[in-house]
């Protein structure tokens, strides 16, 4: 995944210039002030918004290129989102939530293994709103794995969570990358989550930086 | 549509709600229709029953079978047919109108009557019994009364007796004599009705009608308005939901389709419930009341208001449509 000379505004410049390249197996954090570009950044990466100027490339295509359509099949076959409060769907069980992704994508991924794995075997046939605020991120991360991206997106995962809740969050996501080698990027306030992460890069005056 | 089912089957206080207000609306047009098909029946049910499809009547007379004073001349294939609005009194006044065709005819009841007796609907017995005599106010004619048979005509009971009686009733009442039409197929130099237009013609027949078309229309397209707003607004409230539905790839098609069946079943099964409460009504309501179960109009009126429905979706669907994922998720993806 390689992303060149990103340039966007809103009413000044946010993003001027952003390059970054993110290998398979490598989990990068993105650290910056509020109102740095971050989340903006982290859209245009997911394809949810065009940048006034520059590329994306996953693989040999220019993604910026192609139509609404393609870009959302790309959105639902390579990329894995995980949001700060887990958006999972309030009438889904959390078997459907991963269900209503494989119906999409029509991969016959093994999402109970997959919960299983995350520790949330006992609770597959649960609603949202009867799980903990770790229990639902780690449904949003299996959502996520459903349709075995090679990106995975994740903006503020442990926010809302305490520190355990947010550290096992963090190593599931570093654990997509290093065992499965996924491309992880993570984009977060909280410092103590850094070191999970191969890569720290602040987002500064619209440019990122390596710490 | 397996999602749009779950969220409603999951979230049903939410949508028990819709369904109530639907139901009540689906329910409201199909009594609506079930009182105008009474009445439409109780205007014309005498017509309606007559075994003929094709009425002669004079030019002038606009189908109304009381405008239509026809001399009487010999045929062998049409069946004459009388009909008068009478005031019967003898201790109380009470008003019907008078049906004759000859006793052998086949097209109306059965009338194996003698001069002077007649049929009469039984609403028209009151405290009379089948022996009693009844006489026209006007011409002071005794009827005697021998015995019922249903029959309504312009929200009236009707009184059905023979044309010799018919004869003999204008010996004594003057004027003319007279049938009002020729029923049958046949050259005449009469005007031609079919039976649906003599109906019509019935006095207050089409402005009824019309009221209650009107009501029903109404109260359509209020219901479906009321539905494409409710629709709405959930689709409004859900946004930050569909927006994340549509950023992580599902298809507005997927959750387009969800909100259309949901549409689609609050319809179906408001106006299957409203048609089964509304046939329960036709069996239980007092004979007083005209009230009648039509299950082609009950199918013409719920089919009407799916369609109105689910154009009502469009708008919604709309939104859907034009949502913008990363506007919905609220400029951040949190």
């Amino acid at each position: 995944m390689r992303l060149t000379a990103i340039h966007h505004a809103y009413e000044q410049p946010i993003l001027s210039g952003v390059n970054l390249t993110v290998s398979p197996g490598e989990c990068i954090a993105i650290v910056g002030p509020s109102g740095s570009g971050k989340s903006t950044l982290l859209q245009i990466l997911g394809l949810l918004k065009r940048p006034d100027a520059g590329t994306l490339h996953l693989g040999p295509v220019d993604v910026f290129t192609l139509d609404e359509e393609a870009r959302r099949k790309l959105r639902l076959n390579e990329i894995g989102f995980v949001f700060q409060d887990a958006h999972l769907v309030p009438y889904l069980t959390v078997m459907e939530q991963l269900e209503l992704v494989q119906a999409e994508t029509g991969l016959a991924t093994d999402s109970r293994r997959l919960l299983t794995d995350l520790g949330l075997g006992h609770r597959l046939n649960e609603l949202p709103n009867r799980l903990s605020g770790g229990e639902r991120q780690r449904v949003a991360i299996a959502r996520a794995l459903v349709n075995d991206p090679s990106l995975i997106l994740a903006d503020e995962p442990t926010a809302s969570l305490d520190y355990v809740n947010g550290r096992l969050v963090m190593e599931r996501l570093a654990a997509a990358a290093h065992e499965d080698g996924k491309r992880v990027i993570v984009i977060t306030h909280d410092e103590r989550m850094l070191d999970v992460c191969d890569r720290v890069l602040r987002l500064r005056d619209g440019q990122l930086e390596t710490l | 549509m397996q999602l749009g089912m779950k969220e409603m089957w999951r979230q049903r206080r939410r949508y028990s709600l819709i369904f109530v207000i639907t139901l009540l609306i689906v329910l409201l047009t199909t009594l609506i229709t079930g009182l105008a098909d009474g009445l439409a029946y109780d205007n014309g049910a005498s017509i309606r029953e007559l075994d003929a499809e094709t009425f002669h009547l004079t030019a002038d007379a606009d189908g109304r079978l009381t405008r239509s004073f026809i001399e009487r001349a010999p045929t062998d294939t049409m069946t004459p047919l009388a009909v008068k609005p009478l005031t019967f009194g003898n201790e109380t006044k009470q008003d019907a109108t008078l049906f004759a065709i000859p006793a052998a005819s086949s097209v109306g009841p059965t009338l194996d009557l003698a001069v002077g007796e007649v049929l009469v609907d039984p609403s028209f017995l009151g405290t009379l019994a089948v022996g009693d005599t009844v006489d026209d106010f006007a011409s002071g004619y005794r009827f005697t009364i021998v015995g019922t048979t249903e029959g309504r005509f312009s929200h009236a009971p009707v009184v059905w007796t023979t044309m010799e009686t018919w004869d003999a009733y204008q010996q004594v009442a003057g004027g003319p004599v007279y049938v009002s039409a020729w029923l049958g197929e046949g050259d005449t130099p009469l005007s031609t009705f079919t039976k649906q237009e003599i109906i019509e013609a019935v006095p207050g027949y089409s402005a009824e009608q019309g009221t209650f078309t009107m009501m029903r229309g109404f109260l359509l397209v209020i219901g479906a308005f009321i539905l494409t707003a409710f629709f709405y607004m959930v689709t409004l409230q859900k946004l930050p939901e569909l927006g994340i539905l549509k950023a992580i790839g599902i298809r507005t098609r997927t959750i387009g389709t969800a909100l259309v069946s949901q549409v689609m079943l609050t319809v179906i099964l408001a106006s299957g419930l409203a048609a089964l409460f509304t046939a329960f009504m036709a069996e239980v309501v007092p004979a007083a009341i005209p009230f009648q179960f039509d299950v082609a109009n009950a199918l013409l009126y719920s089919t009407l208001f799916f369609i109105i429905s689910l154009a009502g979706t469009l708008l919604p669907l709309y939104t859907l449509r034009r949502l913008d994922a990363a506007d919905a998720l609220g400029g951040r993806m949190k």
